[in-house]
C-alpha cells in the first residue's frame, strides 16, 4: 500500500488546494445584498431585460422566505458579510494560453489542464463569480453539443435558455434557490441533441479565491430523447479564518430514454458554507443518476432530487460523505416517482471522524397513480472516534397500493477484529483503518471515472492518518 | 356527570379542590397550566407533527369530564368492559367510566405484598410520597399536550409494585369514554426495585358517540431490576380524538415489554418513549395498527439510550386500507455515554388500497461510536406470490387477501406471551379486515 506521504490533512490541503492568489478583479459589487447589487450584477452582464426581471423577482422571495426551519444550524451565516459578484477578469478563454497567467497558474496547479486532455469531452473552469475557461473538443460540438457557461447561452441561446432556466428548480422552491436565482452568476449549460452520445465527461471546475465570496453558479443541462453524458464538477477553495459561502442551483432535464449522470467531488475548504440545490425532471424510459461526494465544506446541506414523471423512468442516487472535527455533511437524496413503473434507489455511505457530524437526511414520496413504484434506500454510517455523530432522517410518502418502498440503515464503527486481523499482516493501525474505509465506500467509488477514484481514495487515506489508536 | 367548558386557572383550581389534592400538586397543576397558556399548539409546520393536522380537532371545543362519585357493581359494568372482563384472566381490574373510578378489583394475596391499584387522587391518601416523587417524572409540561394533561387531568390509576414482589397474570385497567366530552387521564406505575408486573390499559366507548376529545398520559417508573409487561390497547369509536403519550423511564437492568395497539378512533396520534437510563436496561416496543374508512392513526415513538450496555428492540407493523392514513415516525437517540448499546427499528406497512396513504419516518441520531444501531422500514401491497399461493389452493382472493393481512399483523403478537389478550386483539383485526 503506498505511504501517505504528507502527515497531516490540513498541511496537504494548503498545498495542494489551499493556496490563494492576489488578483485584482475588474469588478465587484459592495458587500451585503440589495436590490442595486442585484441590478448591478444583471448591468455588468450586459442582460436582456427578461433575465434582469427574473433576478429582481427572485430577489423579492429571498427577502420573504424564511430561513429553513429544520436541519443544520444557520445562525452564524451572515448575509450582510458576503460580497455576492467579483469579476476576476475581463477575458474567457478557449485555450488555456488565453487565461490570464495567475489564475491559469491555479488550474495548472489543481491539474485540470492535464486532466482535459488526458480523459474529458470539455472543461469548463470557473473562478469565482466568472467561467474563466470554457472549451468543448471539437467532435462533440461539430455533432451539435453545447458545453458553455450559463452567461454565455443566455446571450447565445436565448431561447433555448429562457425554455429550460428556472423551471426544473423555480426560485419559490426554497430561500437558497431564491438568493441563487437572484445573483447568480457563471455555472455551465449543456444540450445534448437527441441520439448524441458524449463518450467522455464534461467537467466543470469550481474555484473560490477570495474570502467572504459567495459562489452562485447556475448549471443547465438538458439530455435530449436518447441522448447521454456525464458531467463531473469539483471544488475547492483556499483556507480562510472567515466562511465563505458556495449555493448553486443545477437544473437537469433527462428527456425520452436518455441517461445522465452528474457526479460531484466536493472539497471545499472547511471555512465553506455549502448549500446546494440539485434536481433532475426524468422522462419516459429515461435514467439519470447522481453521485455525490461530499468530503470538504464546514456545512454541506445538499440533496440531489430526481423527480420520475413519465413511466419507466429511474433513477440511482449514491452519496459519500466525509465528516471530520468541524464538519458538517447534512446529505441524501430525494426520489419523487409520479408515474407508473417508475423505479429508484438510494444508497449512501458516511463517515465521521473526530467530532464531525454527518446526516442522511431523504424523501421518497410515491404519488396517487405511480402504480408499480419500487424504490429502495439503503444508509450506511461508519463512526471512527468515540465523539463522532450521525444522523439518519428518512421521509417515507406513500400514496399508492402497488408501491414497493424499503428502506435500511446501519451504524457501525471500525471493526477492532478486522483491524487487528489487518495488523498481524503487518499494517499499521491507520493504514489498516484506511484500508477498511477505502472497502467500505468501495461500491461508490468504483462508480467513478478512475482519476477520481485514486483521487478519493488519497483523500480518505489522508483523512484517516492518525485518526485511531 | 358533570361537565364545565371554559378553560381557566379558576378550572385547575376547582379540579385539583374536587380532588382534595395536596398543595404541592397543585402548584405543579399551576405550573403547567401557565405553560399550557404560553405554548401553542403544534402545527403541519412543526417537524414531529407534519403529517397530522389538529385544526379540526376540537380541543378546546368540548367540556372537561369531572367526577361525579359513581360507583358501579361488576354487573352493573358497561357491556364491553364485561365481557372483556369474562375473557382476559385478570389478577386486578380498575374501570373507569369517565371521570370516575367505578370499579376496582384487587386479589387479596397482591394486596398482602403491599401492592396497591386505585386512582390517583385515591392513592395520595396512603402513598403520597411514591408518588410525589415519581408523577411528572417522565411526562412534564414542555410540551402544549403534555402542559393541557398536567394542568387538569381529572383521574387515572397508580399502581404500585413493592420491592421484589412478582406477578405474571396481568392488571386490566379500562378507560371506559362515552363520548360528547374532554376526557383528560394519567397513568402511573410505580415498579420498585426487582418487582415485576404486568398490566394492561385499554380504552373503549360504545359505538357510535358524539364526537370526543381523549387525552392521556402514562407514567411508567422502572427502579433497578424491575420488569414491566405493559400495553395499551385502543379501540374507541369513531368520533373519538385520542392523543396518549407513554412515557418510561429505566433504571439499570430495568425491562420493559411494551405494546401499543391502535384500531380506533377518527384520529389517533399515540406515542410511546423509552429511557434507558442505566447500564443494562432493555425496552422493547412492539406496536400494531390497521385503519380503515377515513381514519388517521399516527404513532411516534422514541428509543432513547443514555447510558452505555443500554438495548432497545422495536416492531411497529401496520395495514391501512379505504382511504385511511397512517403515519409512523419515531427516533432512536444515542447519547455520548451511550458505548456498547443495541438499538434497533423496524416499521412495516402494507398497503390495501390505492387511495390509502402511509407516511414512515424512521430516524436515528447516534452520538456514540461502539453501537449497533438497525433500522428498517418497508411499505408494499399484499405479496403477490403469496396470494397467488393461496388462491391455486382454491382459497378466494377476497379470502386470501384477509388471511395474509392477518398473518402481516399476527406477527407482532407471536411476540406476546398473554393469550387472552393475544385473542382479543386478533378478533378486532378478523372484524377490521371484514369491514
Amino acid at each position: 500500500m503506498a505511504q501517505p506521504d504528507i502527515l497531516n490533512l490540513d498541511q496537504d490541503y494548503t498545498q495542494k488546494y489551499g493556496f490563494h492568489d492576489d488578483i485584482q478583479p475588474v469588478f465587484q459589487t459592495e458587500r451585503g445584498l440589495t436590490r442595486r447589487v442585484v441590478e448591478a450584477i444583471s448591468h455588468q452582464k450586459n442582460e436582456p431585460k427578461w433575465m434582469r426581471e427574473f433576478r429582481l423577482q427572485a430577489y423579492e422571495i429571498f427577502m420573504r422566505k424564511p430561513m429553513p426551519a429544520w436541519g443544520p444550524d444557520l445562525s452564524r451565516l451572515d448575509f450582510d458579510e458576503i460580497v455576492y459578484y467579483i469579476k476576476p477578469t475581463d477575458r474567457q478563454g478557449r485555450s488555456w494560453d488565453e487565461v490570464p497567467d495567475d489564475i491559469k497558474r491555479t488550474f495548472d496547479r489543481l491539474g485540470i489542464p492535464e486532466w482535459e486532455r488526458k480523459f474529458l469531452a470539455g472543461v469548463g473552469a470557473q473562478y469565482d463569480s466568472e467561467v474563466v475557461y470554457h472549451n468543448l473538443a471539437k467532435q462533440w460540438e461539430e455533432k451539435g453539443v453545447i458545453f458553455v457557461d450559463t452567461d454565455t447561452a443566455v446571450r447565445e441561446y436565448p431561447d433555448l435558455v429562457q425554455e429550460y432556466f428556472g423551471t426544473v428548480i423555480p426560485p419559490t422552491d426554497n430561500k437558497f434557490a431564491a438568493l441563487n436565482s437572484a445573483v447568480w452568476s457563471g455555472g455551465s449549460f449543456v444540450y445534448v441533441p437527441k441520439g448524441v452520445k458524449v463518450e467522455l465527461p464534461l467537467q466543470a471546475y469550481f474555484r473560490v479565491n477570495t474570502a467572504e465570496l459567495g459562489q452562485f453558479e447556475r448549471t443547465i443541462i438538458i439530455v435530449d430523447e436518447g441522448a447521454e453524458m456525464h458531467y463531473i464538477e469539483g471544488c475547492t477553495a483556499p483556507t480562510y479564518s472567515t466562511d465563505s459561502f458556495h449555493s448553486g442551483v443545477i437544473e437537469i432535464v433527462v428527456k425520452k430514454g436518455a441517461r445522465s449522470r452528474y457526479t460531484t467531488i466536493q472539497n471545499w475548504s472547511h471555512n465553506m458554507y455549502n448549500l446546494v440545490t440539485q434536481r433532475a425532471v426524468v422522462h419516459g424510459d429515461a435514467y439519470h443518476e447522481w453521485l455525490d461526494g461530499n468530503l470538504g465544506s464546514k456545512l454541506t446541506m445538499k440533496y440531489p432530487s430526481s423527480y420520475l414523471i413519465e413511466p419507466g423512468a429511474r433513477s440511482e442516487i449514491m452519496s459519500i460523505a466525509f465528516a471530520s472535527t468541524g464538519q458538517h455533511q447534512d446529505t441524501g437524496g430525494k426520489l419523487i416517482l409520479a408515474a407508473p413503473h417508475t423505479s429508484g434507489t438510494i444508497v449512501s455511505k458516511s463517515i465521521s471522524k473526530g467530532q464531525g457530524r454527518a446526516s442522511y437526511r431523504g424523501l421518497v414520496k410515491v404519488y396517487e397513480g405511480a402504480k408499480h413504484a419500487r424504490v429502495n434506500v439503503e444508509c450506511d454510517a461508519l463512526l471512527i472516534n468515540p465523539e463522532s455523530r450521525t444522523d439518519t432522517y428518512p421521509y417515507i410518502e406513500i400514496e399508492e397500493d402497488t408501491a414497493h418502498v424499503g428502506h435500511e440503515a446501519t451504524v457501525s464503527k471500525l471493526n477492532d477484529e478486522q483491524i487487528f486481523y489487518l495488523q498481524s499482516r503487518g499494517l499499521k493501525e491507520d493504514e489498516a483503518a484506511a484500508l477498511i474505509v477505502r472497502g467500505f465506500i468501495e461500491p461508490i467509488a468504483k462508480e467513478l471515472p478512475l482519476e477520481y477514484a485514486v483521487e478519493l481514495n488519497r483523500l480518505i487515506e489522508l483523512e484517516m492518518e492518525g485518526s485511531v489508536g | 356527570m358533570q361537565a364545565t367548558s371554559t378553560l381557566s386557572r379558576d378550572l385547575v383550581l376547582e379540579v385539583s379542590q374536587k380532588l382534595q389534592e395536596p398543595r404541592w400538586l397543585l402548584e405543579k397543576r399551576l405550573a403547567a397550566w401557565e405553560a399550557f397558556a404560553r405554548l401553542p399548539y403544534p402545527t403541519l409546520k412543526t417537524e414531529e407533527w407534519r403529517y397530522t393536522n389538529l385544526s379540526k380537532v376540537p380541543l378546546e371545543g368540548l367540556a372537561l369530564e369531572l367526577p361525579t362519585g359513581q360507583k358501579l357493581s361488576r354487573q352493573d359494568l358497561p357491556a364491553q368492559v364485561r365481557s372483556r372482563l369474562e375473557q382476559a384472566e385478570l389478577s386486578g381490574v380498575a374501570v373507569f367510566v369517565g371521570a370516575d373510578l367505578v370499579y376496582l378489583e384487587l386479589p387479596e394475596e397482591l394486596q398482602a405484598q403491599g401492592v396497591v391499584l386505585t386512582s390517583i387522587a385515591q392513592a395520595l391518601q396512603t402513598h403520597e410520597a411514591p408518588i410525589q416523587n415519581a408523577l411528572f417524572r417522565t411526562v412534564g409540561w414542555n410540551e402544549k399536550l403534555q402542559a393541557y394533561n398536567a394542568a387538569l387531568f381529572t383521574h387515572g390509576a397508580f399502581l404500585f409494585v413493592p420491592k421484589g414482589v412478582e406477578f405474571d397474570a396481568p392488571i386490566g385497567v379500562f378507560n371506559y369514554l362515552e363520548g360528547g366530552r374532554l376526557s383528560i387521564g394519567r397513568t402511573l406505575i410505580v415498579a420498585e426495585p426487582n418487582s415485576k408486573a404486568v398490566y394492561i390499559e385499554e380504552y373503549v366507548s360504545p359505538t357510535p358517540v358524539h364526537e370526543g376529545v381523549n387525552l392521556s398520559v402514562s407514567e411508567l417508573v422502572l427502579a433497578q431490576g424491575a420488569q414491566l409487561r405493559h400495553s395499551h390497547v385502543q379501540t374507541l369509536a369513531l368520533g373519538f380524538y385520542h392523543f396518549h403519550r407513554t412515557r418510561a423511564l429505566l433504571a439499570r437492568d430495568a425491562r420493559l415489554n411494551d405494546l401499543t395497539a391502535t384500531f380506533g378512533g377518527t384520529l389517533a396520534r399515540t406515542e410511546t418513549q423509552s429511557e434507558l437510563a442505566g447500564p443494562g436496561a432493555d425496552s422493547e416496543m412492539l406496536g400494531l395498527y390497521f385503519a380503515h374508512g377515513e381514519q388517521h392513526l399516527d404513532h411516534y415513538t422514541l428509543q432513547h439510550h443514555a447510558e452505555h450496555h443500554t438495548k432497545s428492540d422495536l416492531l411497529y407493523k401496520g395495514a391501512v386500507k379505504d382511504r385511511a392514513h397512517t403515519v409512523y415516525s419515531g427516533l432512536i437517540k444515542l447519547e455520548e455515554a451511550a458505548q456498547k448499546a443495541d438499538a434497533y427499528q423496524s416499521n412495516r406497512n402494507l398497503l390495501l388500497s390505492s387511495e390509502a396513504r402511509v407516511d414512515s419516518i424512521p430516524q436515528l441520531e447516534i452520538a456514540a461510536n461502539e453501537v449497533r444501531c438497525t433500522h428498517g422500514s418497508t411499505t408494499a401491497p399484499v405479496d403477490e406470490m403469496q396470494l397467488f399461493y393461496l388462491m391455486s389452493r382454491g382459497v378466494p382472493k377476497h379470502v386470501a387477501q384477509q388471511v395474509l393481512v392477518k398473518a402481516h399483523l399476527y406477527d407482532v403478537l407471536t411476540r406476546i406471551p398473554l393469550l387472552p389478550l393475544r385473542e382479543h386483539i386478533e378478533r378486532i383485526i378478523e372484524e377490521k379486515v371484514r369491514l
